[in-house]
């Protein structure tokens, strides 16, 4: 950004803030925008009608520190996993961690093992949900096809009923897994301090390895329906490979020892935009390369990478902002620890260019390759003889005071930390979820698509889509709160003049 | 699923009803699809063709919940902003079959029958939306507002009345 566009960005900020915060006091008492928790994006139009700057306000949960207080630390796995209907396995997961580091226990070699096994179940399960219905109807339907096709119905018309039912029963049968050792899917009870409270019986292995063998064929011919409808699609290219959707930001990702890509355990590894590492730290450090920044016109706090600073929303290796999630962790990564999943790693980015992919959309390419991956360790975990172990818990002995857990989860880095009194009753605990991880990315990911749609006052019709485009490929999680009828996400999209007042509003 | 088939004294089979309640236990007023879904199981304990489900799922997973039903009633927190705390907003049928466009994350309900249509599984072909406007479904916390508490036995009420007329 030259420093004449970084100025007017700022001024542009500061009045678009004014505004925000004008807005929002009239907003309390009007009844109607008691939907303010929900997603929405404000446009703002300077006096030539083009974007002077465009905003995305996401709900924050409230209350959640204070409902914590005084409970037993074993309890907030379940607590965590509750508060989410999206992903429980992922709060679960690192609340798990988390309490394994409270009280300085290690899990057993095989309590390990099925936690693994349970945690790339939940990825291969989530990540399908997305690549066939949420992000699906952008690129497998088309981003410019008709708006009532661009729906779960128009994936199924495209991709045909018996692969509609296929993705069906396949999740139902990894949810099965899941359900298996941890009971209710939506409230996973699974995770003690160093070690799970279930294993898996001899007898019950048949069944689950032939799901393994169906979860790798899957995500392998899941790779092959992206390849055909997708790559094979130069106009669809292109689109990913647009400058609208593309920000060359600093990555953040969990890798293992050879730095293969890892969703349960690992390092935190930080590439530069040129790709270079500029960290690599257990989770117990995070706060040293974490921090969060607060803007008056939204909720979420935007992280940051803390050595270098907020400098605000800008790209490049000076800017602290850093973006999570499956495109991150493959760019963090120097490869997979799986077969199937590095040879469709390295396609990926000989495709699209080497390392790092700073493209959003490539998001969705690299989602079906982490499906691969984690469908290859689903079957290898499977056929490790000690997944039938019963050597399932180390009990803790240490007086507990603080425990860091993280995981990747499907939309990215989630870190949990808990402190507590000696008798492990919780004094503190805070959660950085993905999507405030990506915040500062998604925001400006959203501007920047709003910039290239909207002209001298001209609003695309098909605005909202492209806009929208931009964070969906983050698979961004409003969490927790939104899944109130309707039932999905009611976005609304409000432009404003350079008067500030409301010349349209889009809601979806 | 276990599902309650038996035929009524004129021999067709009677109309399998499911009661859905969704919510989160911990989320405030969320939790209100939960709590009268409970209350309404007591009810209809006599009903032998209704069935009663609380989830904190959503979208696609709700589909494994409600294939083999013939009537599907859900109850679930709503907030319009135009409704007093506690009114219970009514959504039936063909406003549902309308698709809504795609969303980042969550497939809205009618999407979730018409992909169950599609993949010709055997969803409900009444459905009945029972939406109850709250006050505070962002807080973290087990119990419900003053106000909706307050509310509670007149939706009550009306839910179950709706679930018996369903079964009738």
């Amino acid at each position: 950004m030259t420093p004449a566009t970084q100025q007017a960005w700022n001024e542009a900020g500061r009045n678009a803030n004014l505004a925000a915060m004008a807005q929002r006091r009239r907003v309390t008492i009007d009844p109607i925008t008691r939907l303010e928790g929900h997603g929405k994006i404000d446009i703002f139009l300077d006096d030539k009608g083009d974007v002077e700057r465009a905003y995305l306000q996401i709900p924050e949960l409230r209350g959640f520190e204070v409902f914590s207080l005084g409970r037993p630390a074993e309890e907030m796995p379940q607590i965590t996993s509750r508060i989410c209907g999206v992903c429980p396995t992922a709060h679960h997961m690192a609340g798990t961690k988390a309490l394994d580091d409270l009280y300085k226990v290690e899990p057993t070699s095989a309590a390990r093992k099925i936690r693994e096994l349970v945690y790339n179940t939940f990825m291969m399960e989530d990540h399908a949900l997305h690549v066939y219905i949420l992000g699906g109807p952008d690129f497998i339907v088309g981003p410019d096809a008709p708006k009532e096709q661009r729906n779960v119905v128009g994936v199924v018309q495209k991709v045909g009923v018996e692969v509609g039912k296929k993705v069906i029963s396949m999740r139902r049968r990894l949810r099965e897994l899941i359900a298996y050792f941890g009971g209710k899917v939506i409230h996973p009870v699974l995770g003690l301090p160093g070690g799970v409270s279930k294993g898996l019986k001899a007898e019950d292995l048949p069944k689950f390895q032939e799901l393994a063998k169906d979860t790798l064929d899957f995500a392998l011919f899941t790779l092959q329906v992206f390849k055909d409808i997708v790559l094979r699609n130069a106009h669809y290219v292109n689109l990913i490979t647009s400058d609208t959707y593309t920000h060359k930001t600093s990555y953040m990702g969990l890798v293992d020892s050879n730095n293969k890509v890892n969703f349960y355990d690992g390092l935190l590894r930080v590439v530069d935009p040129a790709g270079k590492e500029y960290a690599k730290f257990p989770a117990q450090r995070y706060r040293e390369f974490v921090a969060e920044h607060v803007e008056p016109w939204s909720y979420v706090k935007f992280c940051y990478l803390k050595p270098l600073g907020w400098h605000g929303f800008d790209e490049g290796a000076q800017s602290g902002v850093y973006a999570v999630a499956p495109l991150a962790r493959l760019n963090v990564s120097d490869g997979m620890a799986t077969p199937h999943a590095q040879k469709a790693y390295e396609d990926f980015f000989n495709t699209l260019g080497g390392k790092p992919v700073h493209h959003t959309l490539a998001n969705h390419w690299a989602r079906v390759v982490e499906m691969i991956h984690a469908a290859e360790r689903i079957v290898e975990l499977l056929h490790d003889p000690e997944i039938t172990s019963t050597d399932i818990r180390t009990i803790p002995t240490a007086k507990p005071t603080v425990g860091i857990g993280v995981v990747e989860a499907p939309r990215g880095t989630l870190f949990h930390q808990y402190e507590t009194d000696e008798e492990g009753l919780i004094t503190k605990a805070n959660l950085i979820v993905a999507t405030q991880n990506n915040a500062a990315r998604i925001a400006m990911s959203v501007d920047k698509a709003a910039r290239g749609l909207i002209s001298k006052g001209q609003v695309n019709d098909g605005l909202l889509n492209m806009v929208e485009m931009a964070f969906r490929a983050y698979d961004p999680c409003f969490g927790c709160a939104t899944h109130s009828l309707p039932g999905h996400l009611p976005l609304s999209v409000n432009i404003y003049d350079r008067e500030r007042k409301l010349i349209r509003n889009l809601v979806q | 699923m276990l599902q309650k088939s038996e035929a009524s004294q004129d021999g067709r089979p009677k109309t399998k009803v499911l009661l859905l309640g969704l919510g989160n236990d911990i989320l405030s007023d969320d939790a209100i699809g939960l709590r009268i879904a409970a209350a309404v199981r007591e009810r209809v304990a006599d009903q032998n063709n209704v069935t009663v489900l609380e989830s904190g799922e959503m979208g696609l997973a709700l589909l494994d919940l409600i294939v083999g039903f013939n009537v599907l009633v859900i109850v679930d927190s709503v907030q319009t902003g135009k409704a007093p705390v506690g009114y219970v907003h009514q959504i039936e049928g063909d406003q549902l079959r309308a698709l809504p466009s795609v969303s980042p994350h969550f497939l809205g309900i009618g999407e979730m029958l018409a992909l169950g249509d599609k993949l010709e599984l055997q969803v409900p072909t009444r459905v009945n939306i029972l939406g109850v406007e709250v006050g505070d479904p962002f807080t973290v916390g087990g119990s419900l507002s003053p106000e909706l508490e307050a509310a509670v036995p007149k939706i009550l009420e009306k839910v179950t009345a709706v679930v018996l007329d369903a079964a009738a």
